[in-house]
């Protein structure tokens, strides 16, 4: 009998002490760790991202008290964001736990960061756009999770089109007749008023916007996946003149120093007909304090012919650092954050591109914006960087390239001869010749 | 055989003073023998220089590979094996997994042998001159269901460093050198003493002195190491491992304190000889010195040492794979230079053609031409290798359609030291003028001068970076900076200034910046060189009828001549070193020396060439320097 009810209380204690166990191991498939961790994950300033990002970190501490989550703002320009990662690679530093990667670094950053492969199933995976996803992915192995993407879109103001009888244009002929149309009406009243604007600075963005241009007109793509130069080529050469004439005639001299928010600070002051620009400035764009609210849309950019446009594949996505000491914490982070749930709910406060099938297809995004469905399939056709053919020279890639293209716009160089050098110039780094 | 020192006399020892003088003698000789020892032991036991000289540890990618025959049906195929810790392991290959293709090739067991694929993968395959320090492996990883999914990892192979790179990266020549010089002077003391040498007695006093305080610090600092387990970690403090490392080393101070007491109390009776009061004072001079020469060589002359020895090298930044001995090829990249002729691109009216912006727009060089020529024939891995004369700058010659280009194998590092220069000299010139105007200013007596002196501060106060990004705000493109604002607003302009664009007057701007926030300090150097002039001076002038202009030219200017030598001294090295400004407000094209160092080692990820420009710039201060003082001095004279 005592017997008996020994084995009972027995059970019913082993039963019990299971329960927190069975509940800890519930918890540990979100937080990674039931030990106290620190993560500190360094991402985003341009436009709302760091807020957003601060927002992300506190829900989920709620939802894993163990876990305190940094978040430490990156510089805006993305070639001083990638110098500083340089560095905290360089001295294998821990301090970083989660770092924003542009999606043209893979190459760069792969030798540091974790092999998500390995920490994450592939059902989870299979979340994303396999595009993007091969986008992280360096001989076989996936640096970081695709967070956002990005693909160069034409802001537009329907007002100003409706009122001089404009359709939107396809071309980048039509382009600048319409921004010179509204320009010389717009003028009259607002002496500040541009026709577009888009990225000049001598930085990464001015590669994503030039690849665009020459992209779009039928001149190739930088360096091709075999690795031959792609530049210097009669298409190529004639857009970056043309786009170098609107400097200073539909274009302010100002561009060559614009970085995203500089060209969205102009823009969102009601004092440009159109922009280049990612999807995260529609969301600013609609805020309530804006001067353009209700009064803009977005468009495929235009091309030399109608349908030849091209968009720049861009985004971030998040790595995890091989030198971080929360390990389990850090991954667990990044993967709460590209679940579907959060996912959806960034994509409502910063309208940017998302990276999962799943999230387009939420109730709440339809609703609020529809714009985004419309580029549901550009991920498919957006034009890639050259990165994969690059590998670890993709930022001298970069630089040479967007240095000449900005010799151009500024007008130090005339295309031709920029275009010639700059062919030089990568063959110098390996690169075949056409 | 004068044992006695010059003008000396002594009593004879008694044989115990005499073995004990031996003994301290042959206790400093055997010191000299440990440093060099040591020296040889480090090198020799070095795993670095060991590596070099008889292969890594884990051997090339550290892979194994055996032949696995399945029974039935199955093929066989190679299993590949990583050893723990290897280049293949950490890339992520496991053991199981079924071996493919090596760099593409097909290496199977039906394509190849066990003994071919070893060798394929062995390290004496690999040539430190190969560009290639990778292997591309493409194989078949089984998973928990059984099925098998391809997978490619490229496998960096462990290629030590040259024996002379990794003596020179772990040694150098600064500790070295002075282990040795340490070693002989003791040596040389130990044999001195055995002659009853005053003044070797003096000297091995010194040494012991400071061989003692050296000792404490070494042991402080093992005690603190051994007891942390590392310099960086975060085990608890053992202390019984810290004191058992600690304490032989503490032992060791005993007899050197022995000697040094039993040297101090003989030094005056048993070896009683006259020193000079020259060699007495060098004595004393260098007692005080050494500490400062040891911390010197070890914070200062080590470090400016591997700058200069990764600077012979390809080092790469933020990456793990070997760096090559390239000896000076990075410092004939940078200075080379070439001066060329050459024509316009005439349009169809036969003038120059010109960009929008009025541009010329020039033909390539002869010389251009021919690099152009010479890449097409090279290569992909050749061509990585040569490295071509492009562009620096290029000026129109007077009066003709041609003009003439200056060309370099680095044209960006070029450009930034004309830059550099371009703006010490406009900054310097402008600071000395503006900053003598004020410091005259503020030097007269008026109401409120101490608040003035005050606030004057304020720009020079504000870091260089804060206040770059101040400037920027106020330079902004467009009607929103505040300076185009005003400008236009007052009728000065009729569109926005491009303050800082490439298109606008952007080294006037920078230029600008650097004016309005260092002529404080400029004028605070000259401050206090004008509060020493005494006011009996201006009065005695004053009363022989010399007017203020006057004054000014005879008396003020002579006077201040040595603290506006000291303020130009300070404020050109400063401008050559400038770097916060140029990075902050312009882009990658146009940086200063410094910047373009930054640019080299974090952005491009070339260390070994990055440490070559900081050599460099280091060269060209130093040079400004020397020239600097030297002709302070004849000034002065």
């Amino acid at each position: 009998m005592l017997k008996r009810s020994l084995w009972l209380v027995l059970i019913a204690a082993l039963a019990l002490g299971m329960l927190p166990v069975a509940s800890a191991q519930e918890g540990e498939n979100i937080c990674g760790t039931d030990e106290e961790a620190t993560v500190t994950f360094i991402a985003g300033t341009v436009g709302s991202e760091h807020d957003v990002a601060v927002e992300l970190g506190n829900r989920f501490m709620e939802a894993c008290p163990n876990i305190t989550v940094n978040v430490v703002e990156r510089p805006t320009s993305t070639t001083e964001t990638l110098a500083q990662y340089q560095q905290f690679f360089d001295a294998q530093s821990g301090d970083l736990d989660v770092f924003q990667i542009d999606v043209a670094w893979p190459g760069l950053v792969a030798e540091h960061v974790l092999d998500m492969n390995e920490y994450l199933d592939e059902e989870f995976l299979s979340s994303f756009y396999p595009a993007v996803l091969d986008a992280y992915t360096v001989q076989g192995r996936l640096v970081g999770l695709p967070w956002f993407a990005g693909a160069g879109m034409l802001y537009y103001r329907t007002d100003l089109l409706d009122k001089y009888g404009l359709e939107v244009p396809q071309t980048w002929d039509e382009l600048y007749t319409a921004a010179k149309t509204i320009q010389d009406g717009e003028r009259e009243t607002n002496p500040d008023f541009w026709g577009f604007v888009f990225q000049g600075h001598a930085y990464e963005g001015l590669t994503c916007d030039a690849l665009e241009w020459q992209a779009s007109s039928g001149g190739g793509v930088i360096l091709t996946t075999d690795g031959v130069v792609d530049v210097n080529n009669e298409n190529a050469i004639q857009i970056f003149d043309e786009v170098a004439s609107w400097v200073g005639d539909i274009v302010p001299e100002a561009v060559l120093t614009f970085q995203e928010e500089d060209s969205r600070a102009v823009w969102q002051a009601g004092n440009a007909a159109f922009m280049r620009n990612w999807g995260y400035a529609y969301a600013l764009g609609q805020a309530d304090d804006s001067a353009i609210k209700d009064k803009f849309e977005v468009a495929l950019l235009p091309g030399k012919e109608p349908g030849m446009s091209a968009s720049t594949l861009g985004g971030w996505g998040l790595a995890v650092s091989k030198y971080s000491d929360n390990t389990d914490a850090a991954v667990a982070f990044t993967k709460w954050v590209t679940s579907i749930d959060q996912q959806v709910w960034f994509t409502l406060q910063r309208s940017e591109q998302p990276v999962q099938p799943a999230v387009y297809d939420a109730p709440e995004i339809a609703e609020q914006l529809p714009f985004i469905l419309s580029f549901k399939d550009i991920l498919n056709f957006a034009t890639p960087r050259p990165t994969a053919v690059s590998g670890d020279q993709y930022a001298t890639v970069s630089e040479l390239y967007y240095t000449a293209v900005h010799d151009v716009l500024a007008g130090s160089k005339d295309s031709a001869t920029a275009m010639a050098d700059l062919e030089l110039a990568l063959a110098d780094l390996g690169f075949e010749l056409p | 055989m004068t044992l006695i020192p010059p003008g000396g006399r002594r009593r004879s020892p008694t044989e115990q003073e005499a073995i004990s003088l031996e003994l301290v003698s042959g206790l400093l000789m055997v010191i000299g023998f440990l440093a060099f020892a040591y020296l040889f032991y480090a090198i020799a036991t070095n795993d670095a220089i060991r590596e070099a000289t008889q292969g890594p540890e884990i051997p090339g990618i550290g892979l194994d590979v055996v032949l696995v025959e399945p029974e039935g049906d199955e093929e066989p195929y190679f299993e590949l094996r990583p050893i723990p810790g290897g280049s293949a392991d950490t890339t992520g290959v496991k053991s199981g997994d079924r071996l493919v293709a090596i760099d593409g090739e097909d290496a199977t067991p039906a394509a190849m042998t066990l003994e071919e694929v070893r060798a394929r993968l062995a390290e004496k395959d690999v040539k430190r001159a190969d560009d290639d320090f990778e292997i591309t492996l493409d194989f078949l990883r089984p998973r928990a269901d059984g099925s098998l999914t391809p997978e490619t990892r490229v496998v960096l192979k462990n290629v030590p460093p040259t024996a002379t790179i990794a003596y020179l990266q772990s040694f150098g020549f600064v500790v070295p050198l002075l282990l040795i010089g340490l070693g002989a002077f003791l040596i040389r003391l130990g044999t001195r003493l055995r002659r009853y040498d005053v003044i070797a007695a003096r000297w091995a006093l010194v040494a012991l002195l400071w061989l003692m305080v050296g000792l404490v610090i070494v042991t402080i600092w093992m005690f603190w190491v051994s007891g942390k387990g590392g310099l960086v970690t975060k085990e608890p403090f053992n202390f019984g491992k810290a004191i058992t490392r600690a304490l032989p080393i503490l032992l060791a101070i005993i007899p050197l304190a022995i000697a040094y007491w039993w040297l101090g109390r003989i030094s005056n009776t048993l070896l009683v000889g006259d020193e000079s009061l020259t060699s007495r004072n060098t004595r004393f001079a260098w007692t005080l010195l050494v500490p400062t020469l040891v911390v010197l060589a070890l914070v200062a002359a080590r470090p400016l040492e591997q700058t200069f020895i990764k600077s012979l090298t390809d080092d790469q930044f933020g990456t793990n794979k070997p760096a090559r001995y390239v000896g000076l090829d990075n410092y004939v990249n940078l200075i080379s230079l070439k001066f060329a002729t050459i024509d316009c691109k005439k349009d169809d009216s036969g003038e120059c053609s010109r960009t929008p912006n009025g541009s010329i727009i020039w033909e390539r060089s002869a010389t251009e031409e021919e690099e152009a020529e010479k890449l097409r024939s090279l290569s992909s891995a050749e061509r990585k290798n040569y490295v071509r004369y492009r562009e620096v700058s290029t000026w129109r010659l007077p009066n003709s359609d041609a003009g003439l280009r200056l060309l370099g194998k680095d044209p960006v590092f070029l450009n930034s030291v004309f830059n550099t220069l371009r703006f010490t000299i406009m900054s310097v010139v402008l600071e000395l003028l503006l900053g003598l105007i004020i410091a005259l200013v503020v030097n007269s007596n008026f109401k409120g001068r101490g608040l003035m002196r005050g606030a004057m501060l304020v720009p020079w106060a504000i870091p260089t970076v804060v206040s770059a990004v101040l400037w920027q705000t106020i330079m902004r493109p467009d009607q929103t900076g505040i300076l185009n604002k005003l400008l236009m607003d007052l009728g000065l302009s009729d569109g926005p200034v491009q303050w800082l664009a490439t298109t606008g007057p952007w080294m006037n701007s920078i230029v600008a910046i650097d004016v309005w926030k260092t002529t404080p300090f400029m004028a605070l150097l000259l401050l206090a060189g004008l509060q020493v002039i005494s006011g009996d001076l201006y009065e005695a002038a004053s009363v022989d009828g010399a007017s203020k202009v006057r004054q000014f030219f005879s008396i003020t200017l002579p006077l201040l001549r040595p603290t506006i030598a000291v303020a130009l001294i300070f404020r050109t090295l400063d401008a050559l070193r400038a770097f916060d400004l140029f990075q902050v407000l312009l882009d990658t094209t146009r940086p200063s020396m410094a910047a373009y160092n930054y640019n080299t080692l974090v952005l491009n990820r070339n260390d070994g060439y990055a440490s070559a420009v900081g050599v460099m710039i280091f060269i060209l201060i130093f040079l400004f320097t020397v020239l600097y003082v030297r002709f302070v001095r004849i000034e002065q004279e």
